[in-house]
């Protein structure tokens, strides 16, 4: 067995039918190991999107096979997929998709009990991952008392409690000024850092160049894939004198 | 800062996360309630009023009707004797020494002036089986034959109070306490102790007995009586099927009402099953919503009904006519409906909480909602419920059907018909699509939009065509209750109006000897007596009515206990004589009078009737005897005579005084005033009719048909506006993509006026439509065997009012509040 957290084998996928079909992938490749993260670029309607929602079994490919952890997604009941996604898979949205109604450590620890954690367990785990965010102090606060980047990194938080193996991100940075983006890349770094996967889609090449490696889609295929320069963190290690 | 990687807490079991899953979802709902409770307001607080008028209806219907002991106290028995019997104390005797305990009650007329009359009453305060027959309000019980105690309104009646001395027959008798019959507040009696009635004219005797101890044990000729059996539908049982009725349309509002907030949470949900939560945990949060809107609506609606029943007590009591208890309750009723509420809001949240997790995960977290597929409905099952429905309604027996199978079969066919409707509106909303190809384009499409979202409007539409067809139910049985030509109902007298009734012969009198003061006056001084009211009232139009005590009445045969004899329905009025006097009063000339007609009225329809007779009042004996009855008396309608039923609305004529050679005799005065009349002059034509043994009949508080038609068709329209209102605006939000596209291509403020206007105006008028057919349906069911009778009069301006002016209102009022800019809804973080 490999160590790819997620594979994607020929992975094509059409909406629609007859004149209205629109081919969004078309045997796209893509495998990301463990501590790794991929940035995916391309124009709009190049399939970006498309590609985050199949490998986070959001939605069926049309064609071609989909691996999380070394399993097949498409033998997986519905259920079985709720609980890969609860279990493995952790979403950034570009808009901040935190549950209304829900403070910031009961939205981290939400898909712990989803799973059947006790909640005062979930919140324990919840509020220590906030915590390793800087966001302790607004453990209590709603989504709509919480500014941009501190929504954006409530979700981080979200998406990598618990055994979280890979991080799907579209767009994290989106919303936020320049300073934000960077932080939220910076966490997602991190937590690639410690072993979990990462695929980020963005159009910003400086975020992109976070990344251990970026892969351009067009017209649904996969144009090209690249060795980002050294990131900003090499620029800090590699100091005067070394 | 760091992002750990945090070990899992514990490793668990349950696919779907069990019980800390459902309870994180639930959670979540509670707290998505307490934020957007107000988007919910509608739906709350129908099921609110829903819950609250469920209770005060309970209460009010179960507690209108007389208690099942009423007359009869605590005893299971009672015999009525007259006071002229010569063995009254021999029998009373005999009664004490079979049945052991007997409390005995001796009743004599006392003049009042007013038709309802009075009783000086011997009663023991203390007695076995009257108390409950017998309260003090004020004061204390009278001990002496000098004391006395009466009912408030009697005192009121004879300007007394505690303390004040009445002179009765002679007797001067100080007034001690207030006292009331708790079992009939019209009970007016003057109490004195036991033995103090010199001359009773009725001696009630109550006791206990089984049925065949009670047979046996009393005197010859003496016959017991027991407390009737209920034999019509417990009131309760009525409200219930009516508060069923109630939160089928409280549910299918529901159902939009949670639709839409299901499509405001799209992209929440489509969240949640990002982060794992399985198809029953996202359509728990739905389901959890409706529980909590279920619970709290039903919380809230149990507390003001109790509060409006406690407050409402106290006027029920006064025009039920007897006390009651709050707490007097059909308790499994109030249970049920608390339950039936919670139970109606989580089935109308599970549709459209089913629809919301089925989605994609995609389509949701782009807020998309579900493209509607194309499914064929049937209306077979609608028309299938209608049918039997009406069937059974067919066979309910119609108006004045009194045993349980009847009333059941008229409760499954109301039921039955109803759901039917709802059925049918669902289907039928799927039409407007189809009308909408050669309409403009504002119309064209209002209408593809109704038949695209079929959630909202089919059960918009299903809840408009309720509310129709209960108001046209009401109105279309109200006309054929009052189109009963022999059982005449209404409004007895206008407000200016006032009968003074010589004595004796007024509604409800004993006969000329029930207590009339002094000796009885001639003719001329009862006209005299009449003259002086009608100027104390500054009014000098009295008009004399003539009666020969013949009367009317419908003969049919009928079956009692098995044996087959006739029964009558007799007119409950006085048929008074066609007098030129009279004729002239209302415009008419003698001349117009048929000479071969026996009786004229302005009662449409009497002379259709079939079975009728006009006998003497000795009564149809002997299979209509000639020359003492008339079969199939010929009637001639004339529309200037008046309606009210007090009114001389049924005349017999100078022919028939000759035909059946009746005796005519002066028996009342009714005087015409220039003004409604006061409390104040009713008291003081009371007070001078009382002191010649007269009495006086003025309006009382029957609804006329108008009224009931009006308010019906005021509440029916009313509810459907409502209606409208909130799924037009649900409707309208859920498009407001498609306005916003509309806008960008150039429309104008007034084309999405329109849009909004053809949507509601559509919807009103199928509504309107629909309801009044299946509410004619039904009534033409339920009269099957007597459609002429009962629907020749069709309420034309309600129809109107329904069909043509729900629809011009909600399109006018929609176009008037439509218009604005379309929100950008698109792309919005949820939070």
């Amino acid at each position: 067995m490999s160590d790819h957290v997620l594979e994607l084998r020929r992975v094509s996928k059409v909406y629609g039918t007859g004149p209205t079909e629109v081919q969004a992938l078309r045997g796209v490749d893509l495998s990301v190991e463990a501590g790794a993260m991929v940035a995916v670029m391309g124009p709009s309607g190049s399939g970006k999107s498309s590609l985050l929602t199949i490998a986070g079994s959001l939605e069926d490919p049309t064609s071609g096979e989909v691996l999380v952890g070394g399993a097949a997604v498409s033998g997986m009941s519905r259920n079985e997929r709720a609980r890969l996604r609860r279990r493995y898979i952790g979403y950034v949205f570009q808009d901040f998709n935190l549950l209304p109604g829900l403070t910031a450590a009961e939205n981290v620890a939400l898909p712990l009990e989803l799973d059947g954690v006790a909640a005062r367990k979930a919140r324990t785990a919840g509020m220590a991952a906030l915590d390793g965010l800087g966001l302790a102090d607004r453990a209590d606060r709603f989504p709509d008392e919480l500014s941009g980047g501190e929504r954006q990194r409530v979700a981080i938080a979200r998406a990598v409690v618990g055994q979280r193996r890979l991080l799907l991100a579209d767009e994290p940075s989106g919303a936020l000024d320049s300073v934000n983006g960077e932080a939220v890349m910076r966490l997602m770094h991190a937590a690639c850092k410690r072993g979990v996967a990462a695929v980020v889609v963005t159009h910003d090449a400086q975020l992109a160049s976070w990344a251990d490696r970026v892969v351009f889609l067009r017209d649904g295929r996969v144009a090209d894939q690249t060795m980002p320069p050294p990131g900003p963190e090499s620029l800090l290690a590699s100091g005067p004198g070394q | 800062m760091t992002a750990e990687l945090l070990e899992r807490p514990a490793e668990p079991t349950a696919v779907n996360g069990g019980a800390p899953a459902r309870r994180a979802v639930v959670r979540w709902a509670w707290r998505l309630f307490r934020r957007e409770w107000r988007q919910q307001l509608l739906v709350l607080a129908l099921l609110t009023v829903a819950v609250a008028a469920t209770i005060l209806g309970a209460a009010v219907g179960t507690n209108t009707p007389p208690p099942a002991n009423a007359g009869y106290g605590n005893a299971d028995h009672l015999v009525t004797l007259p006071g002229s019997d010569p063995h009254l104390a021999a029998d009373i005797a005999a009664m004490k020494q079979s049945f052991g305990t007997v409390d005995v009650i001796e009743n004599q007329a006392i003049a009042t002036g007013l038709v309802q009359g009075a009783q000086l009453r011997a009663q023991d305060p203390n007695g076995r089986f009257g108390g409950p027959m017998l309260a003090l309000v004020s004061g204390r019980y009278p001990v002496s034959p000098d004391e006395v105690a009466m009912t408030k309104e009697l005192a009121s009646t004879f300007n007394l109070r505690v303390g004040a001395v009445w002179r009765e027959s002679g007797h001067a008798l100080r007034v001690v306490g207030l006292v009331e019959n708790p079992q009939n507040l019209l009970d007016d009696f003057a109490l004195v102790p036991p033995g103090q009635v010199a001359s009773p004219t009725q001696v009630t005797v109550l006791f206990n007995a089984t049925p065949e101890r009670a047979a046996s044990g009393l005197p010859s000729g003496v016959s017991a009586q027991t407390p009737a059996a209920s034999q019509g539908i417990d009131p309760a049982i009525i409200v219930f099927v009516l508060t069923i009725f109630g939160l089928i349309f409280v549910g299918l509002v529901s159902v939009a009402g949670f639709s839409v907030l299901a499509q405001r949470r799209l992209r929440a949900l489509g969240m949640l099953s990002s982060l794992g939560a399985t198809y029953r945990n996202v359509r728990l949060v739905m389901v959890a919503n409706g529980a909590v809107v279920g619970v709290v609506a039903t919380l809230i609606g149990t507390v003001l009904g109790f509060a409006a029943w406690i407050a409402y007590a106290p006027n029920l009591q006064r025009s039920a006519h007897h006390r009651v208890a709050w707490t007097h309750l059909p308790w499994w009723l109030v249970a049920a409906t608390m339950v039936l509420a919670v139970v109606t809001s989580i089935l109308a949240a599970r549709r459209p909480a089913r629809t919301a997790a089925r989605l994609p995960v995609v389509a949701a977290l782009s807020g998309r909602p579900a493209v509607p597929k194309p499914r064929h409905r049937t209306a077979v099952p609608g028309m299938a419920l209608l049918v039997i429905g009406l069937a059974l309604l067919a066979f309910s027996g119609g108006w004045g059907s009194s045993n349980g199978r009847e009333a059941l079969f008229q409760v499954g066919g109301l039921l039955a018909v109803a759901i039917g409707l709802l059925l049918l509106a669902s289907v039928c909303v799927t039409l407007l699509g189809v009308l909408a190809r050669r309409a403009p384009v504002a119309v064209r499409l209002a209408l593809r939009d109704l038949a695209r979202y079929r959630a909202r409007s089919g059960a918009a539409l299903a809840a408009i065509s309720l509310a129709v067809l209960i108001a046209m139910v009401i109105c279309l049985l109200a006309t054929g209750r009052y189109a009963d030509p022999v059982d005449y109902f209404g409004p007895n007298l206008p407000a200016n109006q006032l009968v003074v009734y010589a004595p004796g012969t007024g509604p409800g009198s004993h006969g000329p000897d029930s207590g009339a003061a002094g000796a009885p006056r001639s003719p001329a001084g009862l006209q005299a007596v009449a003259n002086s009211i009608a100027s104390s009232l500054d009014s000098h139009d009295v008009l004399g009515l003539d009666s020969t005590g013949a009367m009317l009445g419908q003969v049919a045969s009928a079956t009692v206990g098995g044996v087959v004899g006739q029964a009558v329905r007799v007119y409950p009025g006085t048929v008074y004589v066609a007098t030129p006097e009279l004729l002239r009063h209302y415009g008419i000339d003698p001349g117009a009078i048929d000479p071969t007609a026996l009786l004229v009225t302005s009662r449409a329809g009497l002379a259709g009737t079939g079975s009728l007779e006009l006998f003497t009042s000795e009564g149809p004996v002997d299979g209509c005897a000639a020359g003492r009855c008339a079969a199939h008396p010929k009637i001639q309608t004339l529309g200037g005579l008046p309606t009210d039923t007090s009114d001389p609305n049924l005349l017999v004529t100078s022919h028939a005084v000759d035909t059946l050679k009746l005796s005519v005799t002066r028996v009342a005065w009714l005087i015409q005033t220039p003004q409604p009349l006061s409390a104040a002059q009713i008291n003081t034509a009371r007070q001078a009719a009382s002191a010649e043994g007269m009495t006086i009949e003025t309006k009382n508080q029957d609804p006329s048909l108008a009224q009931l038609r009006n308010y019906a068709t005021a509440a029916g329209i009313l509810l459907a506006l409502a209606v409208l209102a909130m799924t037009v605006g649900l409707i309208r939000s859920e498009t407001a993509g498609d306005l916003q596209t509309l806008t960008a291509t150039g429309a104008s403020g007034s084309t999405r006026r329109n849009v909004t206007a053809a949507t509601a105006g559509a919807l009103g008028l199928f509504g309107a439509l629909l309801g009044t057919a299946v509410a004619y349906l039904t009534a033409i069911a339920f009269f099957r065997s007597q459609l002429s009778e009962r629907m020749s009069e069709v309420p034309i301006l309600d129809i109107t009012l329904i069909v043509v002016g729900l629809p011009v209102i909600a399109t006018i009022g929609s176009w008037l509040v439509a218009g604005r800019e379309p929100r950008v809804i698109a792309h919005r973080p949820i939070e």
